[in-house]
């Protein structure tokens, strides 16, 4: 865990990203111009904003799927365990 | 206020007892009872199948991952030292499982960015408005058809920004780890975040768009 503040996460994304890009390290000073844009641009703002949105629907609506029955026993079965009750019945054709 | 200490007491207790029932079902395990790996099984089969589903797409792939994922929980139980959850260790070889298949399926991994230079129409601006569909994603649940576009949206990532956006933003992986387990940098794998990113956004903008019957 870290103690950097979400901000200062997405200002280094953002600086690491343009390193990638750029092909080449981009230094503190111009970092800090970028850093300090970002914080001031209302559209950059937005930018950010709409990908935090984007990033917490997919991560809070993401269904999780429950393993299918036959998935489950053919599991069980290579690695030689019990099959429990529910999810006896269950053919490996299923 | 004492009413938050009972339960913050009440939740140490549960973990207590969770990380000793763990620790039961670990030893009972290593010393070869069915029953127990049986139960570790059921435990974290969800987990291990949902990442499959969300890193290879398919329902094929996410079982293989599930059996291989097992098959090597097992074999290597005795190695776990124990300072994680079982949960994350055996998050950590699924994940490992899941790259090495897709590997195997497209002979290459990750393709360098910069062969992918940003397709300038993959930026939408940032006038992006996910309220337009209603997805507070605090507050609001969405219906099951929708959950399923998500899905999809993510399925149709190339397999490098799908893997970088399923271990970070959904599996919490963190850039150093992802970096480890894929063999690239950390600033390739937050490029291909960031691309992933973009691309999802556009689609949830599309929905929207499609939501609202087109007007604009």
């Amino acid at each position: 865990m870290t103690d950097k503040s979400p901000c200062t996460h997405t200002m280094e994304q953002i600086c690491d990203i343009l390193e990638f890009q750029l092909g080449h390290e981009v230094g503190r000073e111009a970092c800090q111009e970028v850093m300090d844009h970002v914080k001031n641009c209302p559209k950059c703002c937005a930018e950010i904003d709409s990908l935090k949105k984007t990033i917490r629907i997919f991560k809070q609506e993401m269904p999780s799927r429950e393993v299918p029955k036959d998935v489950q026993w053919r599991l069980l079965k290579e690695l030689h365990l019990d099959i429990p009750a529910h999810v006896k019945g269950i053919s490996s054709d299923a | 206020m004492h009413e938050t200490t009972a339960e913050h007491d009440n939740e140490t207790r549960q973990v207590e007892e969770e990380l000793s029932r763990e620790q039961e079902l670990i030893a009972r395990a290593l010393e070869g009872d069915a029953a127990a790996k049986t139960q570790i099984v059921l435990d974290h089969q969800q987990n291990v199948y949902n990442l499959g589903l969300r890193l290879m797409g398919d329902e094929d792939g996410a079982e293989c991952v599930l059996q291989d994922t097992f098959l090597k929980v097992f074999e290597k139980l005795s190695d776990f030292r124990r300072d994680s959850k079982l949960g994350t260790w055996i998050h950590r070889i699924a994940a490992n499982e899941a790259l090495m298949q897709l590997r195997k399926k497209k002979g290459k991994y990750f393709i360098p960015i910069v062969e992918h230079p940003l397709d300038s129409s993959e930026e939408e601006p940032p006038g992006f408005v996910a309220e337009t569909l209603n997805l507070d994603p605090l507050e609001s649940a969405l219906n099951e058809e929708l959950r399923r576009e998500l899905e999809k949206a993510i399925y149709s990532l190339p397999m490098h920004l799908r893997t970088a956006f399923v271990l970070k933003d959904l599996e919490g992986l963190t850039m150093a780890e992802i970096a480890e387990e894929t063999g690239k940098s950390v600033s390739a794998v937050k490029a291909n975040l960031h691309r992933a990113r973009v691309r999802l956004r556009k689609r949830l903008a599309e929905l929207a768009i499609a939501d609202d019957g087109g007007a604009a």
